[in-house]
């Protein structure tokens, strides 16, 4: 029985061995066929490029038209080589130029190219198809509708890029619901969020009505409020003073109801930067010091900056006893400025070490402000 | 002696089923990986497309480098790190101490000037005997202080910082041009993430220009050869797959990106302890969970840093010691979320494999060459049986490492000659003649000195980066 056990045993093993060792054999096989193809397929996209470049250099100074231009595009690595050589120089050229290389990107063979990639389920194909399009004026309402689709996407990324498609259109609407779609999203990354609203003003031709969508979008409830608290953080960037009063009411209205703190937190990191007179009313009238976000108290010092007084020094003073040793090196920071000679007696034992070690660096520079 | 061989042949049984057990999580973290890579490879040609997030709205990132006597070297460190291409950045360069002219070096290159800004105690660190700014560098800072070891000084960088994110570098390593960006793709993909690690690439080998990798070869020696294969298998699919399942618990202290008000809630670098960089990654893991807060701690499979690794036995030696106690000391201290649900699949599938395929692996593995031996001077065992698994385990472990070269062929093929692919494959057959048995004995004495309540980090003799 044991016999016939480690035969089995010895059979057994000899299989897997045989098995394994073909396995070895082909993954061998496959690592230099994979290098062999990575190179041909480097040496036929130079090839194409070396091809394609002087084809475009030719369109742009005329002496070839668009349909001589298409003629030449034999497959679909030098419809690539086009694409990638074009998207480069669009950005560099302006004008007449310009629109000639947006106008290439019109000819039938590329527009199929990335048609079919845009209905393609490859991630990269989509992405592809949705920068393909960002470079173009957009007018087709199918592909518009194909790319608010992938605003849904779940790559974050995709959702981005389709979104960077249809705010680069010329066609208004398209763009408001790009972006209100975007904003709905419950996971965009604050970068992302910032990114697309610069991308959006920034081609705005109209920054004021720009401005005024943005306080729209900001006050509604439904977009999450760390994306709300993202696209505030950009009206100091983008110059949006004409906002502080709608950011204001926008404060008081959610001043009790935020958890979390994050979009209070941003609202009055803004209107501290916008100077807003009426700032401290509503962070007296809300207590904000004791607002159990520490985001929200890191900001309440900034909105004694410029206001003097033995109530504001009673505030910071409370401040500078915070457990979060950020909001008391804020809070410290202000009474420095302030009070500089308050009486240690005002601190309590373990806080005055910090407020002499403070004082005694002159606020230079304190490098959590 | 029938007792004697029936108890030999239980402890074959037993480690034969380590050894498939073990395997067959290697081959699961293998196709996770491959699938993980494809997936971030997608998404990380999405992000080098032109428009594609152009407008630099990044987090800011204050990148901390520790240096201990490197005075030959920390020049061109710095000058690299400065000119990182990157819109928001400092660089806190933390003098821990050195007896030799590092700091003397970075006063006279960099007219740096005395700085008295107030420093934040968020974490303990051992004294600061003064800061240093210079006007022509605004974004460089350089911090002296009494020496305590690495962690020290990385957390008296963190106090310095300023920045949202931080970036923990070793001075003497060789950083990609455009790493921060990379990383930061992670934190734009989920707005979660406290902390990110990527591949740590050996340097021995390379060519380099303007303290930039310039041509990518293999090292010539044997060591350094092992080494380049157990690099690729352990950060390619070791770290990807981990990452991919949610529970990775390393990202190696040469280079990591971190939230820096998460690492200071969780209380930043330990002091005590050799393995600071997975200590710390598994205290984040504790700290979100215990809290209940949302977090991802991720890594990216492409290569973020370049390193010198160790081509002699004395000092390779040291260097798996140290990490062996590192992780070790982090198992010990952490050994509350070992088995525990509540820890997510850090504590119920990354904790346990650490401990039983990583800690106590090497004694496993030695311990089975020697109970197969004697099991087949008693007889307990079939001869044909013992080579044939013997052969098939060397197999499977060339197949694995292969895997990892295959890996790194499909996605960044840095290497550009197709020789050292089949040089690498070479060397996965090689490593485990000699190599493998000689690392399981190295890890061993470290699991002693361990027990021990060694803490030293051990003289790490380098050749230096010649750029």
């Amino acid at each position: 029985m044991i016999d016939l056990l480690e035969h089995y045993a010895v059979a057994i093993m000899a299989i897997l061995l045989g098995v394994v060792l073909a396995m070895f054999l082909v993954l061998i096989f496959f690592a230099i066929l994979n290098r062999l193809w990575h190179n041909r397929g480097i040496s036929r996209k130079r090839e194409a490029s070396e091809s394609i470049q002087p084809l475009i250099y030719s369109y742009l100074d005329g002496s070839i038209n668009r349909s001589d231009f298409a003629a030449r595009l034999k497959n679909k690595h030098d419809i690539t080589a086009t694409w990638e050589s074009i998207e480069i120089m669009i950005d560099n050229l302006s004008g007449e130029e310009r629109k000639k290389l947006q106008m290439l990107l019109d000819l039938p063979p590329i527009k199929k190219h990335f048609l079919r990639k845009l209905n393609s389920r490859k991630p990269i194909s989509l992405a592809q198809a949705c920068v393909y399009f960002s470079k173009k004026t957009l007018t087709d309402k199918s592909i518009a509708v194909r790319l608010s689709v992938l605003q849904e996407h779940s790559y974050n990324v995709i959702a981005y890029a389709a979104t960077l498609a249809l705010v680069n259109t010329t066609n208004q609407g398209f763009r408001d619901m790009a972006l209100l779609r975007f904003l709905l999203r419950k996971n965009n990354a604050s970068m992302a969020v910032s990114d697309i609203i610069f991308k959006y003003y920034d081609i705005s031709d109209d920054k004021e009505v720009a401005a005024e969508k943005l306080e729209f979008f900001v006050m509604n409830p439904d977009i999450p409020d760390k994306t709300r608290a993202a696209v505030i953080r950009m009206f100091p960037e983008l110059g949006f003073y004409q906002t502080a009063d709608t950011l204001r009411d926008l404060l008081q209205i959610n001043v009790k109801n935020d958890p979390t703190g994050e979009l209070t937190a941003a609202l009055l990191g803004v209107l501290i930067d916008f100077s807003d007179q009426k700032l401290r009313e509503i962070v007296e009238k809300h207590r904000l010091w004791e607002s159990p976000s520490r985001e929200v108290r890191l900001k309440v010092p900034g909105v004694y900056a410029d206001i003097y007084g033995e109530e504001t020094t009673r505030i910071l003073l409370g401040l500078a006893h915070d457990p979060e040793l950020e909001v008391r090196m804020a809070a410290q920071r202000q009474l420095l400025k302030h009070r500089p000679l308050i009486s240690e007696s005002r601190f309590e034992p373990d806080i005055s070490t910090e407020w002499r070690a403070m004082k005694k660096s002159g606020d230079a520079d304190v490098s959590n402000g | 002696m029938f007792l004697t061989g029936n108890f030999l042949l239980g402890i074959t049984v037993l480690v034969i089923f380590y050894f498939f057990a073990l395997n067959l999580l290697y081959i699961i973290l293998v196709v996770i990986s491959y699938r993980s890579i494809r997936k971030f490879r997608d998404v990380d040609s999405i992000f080098n497309m032109t428009g594609v997030y152009s407008t630099n709205l990044y987090k800011p990132v204050s990148i901390i480098a520790p240096a201990y006597n490197e005075e030959q070297s920390i020049i061109a460190s710095v000058n690299a790190l400065l000119n990182i291409r990157y819109a928001n950045f400092e660089v806190i360069v933390v003098n821990d101490g050195s007896s030799d002219k590092t700091l003397q070096e970075l006063i006279d290159y960099f007219r740096l000037k005395p700085d008295n800004r107030y420093r934040p105690a968020f974490l303990d660190h051992k004294p600061i005997r003064q800061i240093y700014s210079s006007p022509r560098y605004p974004a460089l800072v350089v911090v002296d202080k009494e020496n305590g070891r690495k962690a020290d000084a990385l957390n008296a960088g963190i106090n310095m910082a300023s920045k949202e994110l931080i970036c923990a570098v070793d001075a003497d390593s060789i950083l990609e041009p455009d790493v921060i960006v990379k990383m930061l793709r992670v934190f734009m993909e989920d707005e979660k993430t406290v902390a990110v690690g990527g591949v740590v690439r050996m340097a021995n080998g390379c060519t380099y220009k303007h303290r930039m990798i310039d041509q990518i070869r293999l090292p010539k020696s044997w060591l350094g050869r092992v080494q380049a294969v157990e690099y690729l298998r352990s950060f390619l699919f070791g770290r990807v797959g981990w990452d991919s399942l949610d529970a990775l618990m390393v990202i190696s202290g040469a280079f990591g990106v971190f939230d820096r008000n998460a690492v200071i809630r969780a209380g930043g670098y330990l002091h005590d302890t050799v393995g600071e960089d997975m200590e710390l990654v598994v205290r984040l893991h504790k700290y979100h969970r215990q809290n209940n807060l949302p977090y991802r701690i991720r890594f990216i499979f492409e290569p973020v840093c370049w390193t010198e690794v160790p081509e002699d036995y004395k000092t390779l030696s040291r260097q798996r010691n140290r990490w062996h106690r590192g992780l070790a000391d982090t198992l010990y201290r952490h050994r509350d979320m070992l088995f525990r649900p509540a820890y997510g699949r850090v504590g119920t599938i990354a904790m346990p494999y650490f401990l039983i395929g990583e800690l106590l692996a090497p004694l496993v593995e030695l311990s089975g060459f020697f109970i197969v031996a004697l099991s087949w001077w008693l007889g307990a065992i079939n001869i044909s049986f013992a080579l044939l698994f013997l052969s098939f385990s060397i197999v499977l472990g060339m197949i694995l490492s292969l895997s990892a070269v295959l890996l790194e062929e499909m996605t960044s093929k840095r290497y550009e000659r197709a020789t050292d692919i089949l040089i690498l494959a070479l060397y996965a057959f090689l490593e485990n003649i000699g190599y493998r048995q000689l690392h399981a004995w190295w890890r061993i004495r470290g699991l002693v000195d361990f027990l021990r309540g060694k803490r030293d980090w051990g003289v790490m003799v380098r050749k230096g980066i010649k750029t």
